[in-house]
């Protein structure tokens, strides 16, 4: 597979800010004039970014890929977004389905004075059907006619860009490849773990068996639990191939990890009189030790890997229960 | 956004006042990864395989490049099809390059490998020449080898390492980046 390939696909396997943050990253490691847009506290103003002294600007949007059911849903979010992005960007809005001048007062405070933009490129993790572009241009052609054109330009362009467009328009390095893949690697464990098998999963199921004839009561809701055990605990042993495969030294560092927490659980554990309280909150432990050394690197995967963790302790055997002593008298 | 609630906390409900917990640190099973015995094993193996003869006096040698890939990819036998492309890739630098990415980061980085070595290194078994290690001591790494063999261990591991003497290493390919 070419690399101009491989990142395209990566780029489609992006979604929401892991999409628009690798399109942020990609121009501008490729525009010396690039600027991101922040969008919060005071919202983004319609533009994810803009370049050459503010004559290019970008929209990005990365619809979650399970969000829609139909290419054809699919294709009107996408139609929807960008055309709600044109009409700020142009201070529109919509009035009993009549489209009325608006103030956008962020503009004035990201465009340099003076500047109208003449080129809009609108970036998409999804092009796959052209019939997005008819209803975007010619909305973008009305709306041109009705603004007051204070930030776009009257003549201005609209070109709508799919993950293969951007992968096409510059060469692909070996950086960009490592950025993406780093991006799309909390993809990658969670597709992994789906095909991870539990070896020997003999000792859970016998630790829930238990469980069924201490609460006979709550049958269905520990078939549930035992699913939720059992994607957590795959979602960890997939976390550990990829580390095991890719970066051996933060394999050790979780396998290190490991042991902490379950020193730590199970001196809580065992000092308590309520030691399931402290079970409970197992997860948050090895959150907060895993997050020192994963956070920065695998983001939300961490709260996944750490629940997932504490399920590998209670599978694996460290962790487990009895049936209560019967007392006698 | 709120955070869902973990299903250790649900079976922390279920089982509250209930059971007897049971807690036995000790049987947290290590990774075999960190277990000496198992990578000398596997050391020896890829030794056996692939070195070829050194001198007079029946030595063998390998690169230590090739050395540290063979035995990391026989310990993750799905990593084969990946060393294959890399191989196949290599008439196309940065198709090369993009291949291998992620192998390469990963066996590259394997610390435990050097340390392991060092440790053979340091008891006489292997002497480092350049870029190579040398079997000094032939009887150990025979005796490993054929106990594997003998009684049937790791036999993933040794099918890796068989069907990686018909995958073309070159030395660009060793020598990182």
């Amino acid at each position: 597979m070419s690399p101009i390939h491989e990142y395209a696909q990566s780029l489609a396997a992006l979604a929401g800010t892991d999409f628009e943050d690798e399109v942020c990253a990609r121009l501008q490691s490729v525009i010396l004039s690039f600027q991101t847009v922040p969008s919060s506290p005071h919202g983004d103003a319609g533009l994810d970014g803009f370049s050459h002294d503010g004559e290019r600007g970008y929209c990005c949007y990365g619809p979650k890929h399970d969000q829609f059911k139909t290419n054809k849903q699919r294709e009107n979010a996408i139609v929807d977004k960008f055309k709600s992005d044109l009409r700020w960007v142009c201070e529109l809005d919509f009035e009993r389905k009549q489209l009325i001048s608006v103030n956008n007062p962020e503009m004035c405070t990201i465009l340099p004075d003076g500047r109208t933009l003449k080129h809009i490129f609108l970036l998409v993790n999804w092009f796959e059907s052209h019939r997005i572009l008819n209803p975007i241009l010619t909305a973008f052609a009305e709306y041109r006619a009705t603004s007051a054109c204070r930030y776009v330009d009257a003549n201005a362009s609209v070109v709508v860009i799919g993950p293969k467009e951007l992968a096409q328009q510059y060469a692909v390095d070996e950086a960009t490849i490592i950025r993406v893949s780093q991006r799309i690697v909390a993809l990658r464990v969670q597709q992994a773990a789906c095909s991870v098998t539990i070896d020997n999963p003999e000792d859970f199921e016998s630790k829930l068996a238990i469980l069924r004839e201490i609460r006979p009561d709550q049958l269905a809701a520990i078939d549930v639990l035992a699913d939720r055990l059992s994607a957590d605990w795959r979602i960890s042993l997939a976390f550990e191939h990829e580390l095991d495969e890719t970066v051996p030294t933060l394999h050790r560092m979780l396998e290190d990890n490991r042991q902490r927490i379950l020193r730590r659980v199970s001196q809580l554990m065992l000092a308590s009189n309520a030691p399931w309280q402290e079970l409970g909150k197992a997860s948050d432990i090895a959150f907060e030790l895993l997050n020192k050394d994963f956070g920065r690197l695998y983001g939300s995967l961490v709260q996944d890997v750490s629940s997932g963790e504490v399920a590998r302790l209670i599978g694996e055997c460290p962790v487990g229960w009895e049936r209560p002593v019967p007392s006698h008298g | 956004m709120d955070r869902v609630v973990s299903p250790i906390h649900d079976l922390a409900e279920l089982l509250s006042g209930r059971a007897q917990p049971v807690v036995i640190p000790e049987r947290l099973a290590p990774s075999a990864s960190y277990d000496l015995r198992y990578r000398i094993a596997v050391i020896a193996a890829a030794f056996e395989i692939h070195a070829k003869p050194f001198g007079v006096s029946g030595q063998r040698r390998i690169s230590a490049g090739r050395l540290k890939l063979l035995q990391f990819v026989a310990r993750r036998p799905w990593l084969i099809e990946m060393v294959r492309d890399w191989s196949g890739s290599q008439h196309d630098a940065q198709l090369a390059m993009t291949a291998s990415q992620r192998l390469r980061r990963g066996f590259l980085g394997d610390q435990m490998h050097e340390d392991v070595i060092e440790f053979l290194v340091a008891r006489g078994v292997f002497v480092r020449l350049g870029g190579h290690i040398v079997s000094d001591s032939m009887a150990f790494l025979m005796q490993v080898y054929s106990g594997v063999v003998d009684e049937n261990l790791f036999p993933a591991e040794r099918d890796v390492l068989q069907e990686l003497l018909d995958v073309k290493i070159t030395n660009d390919m060793l020598e990182g980046w």
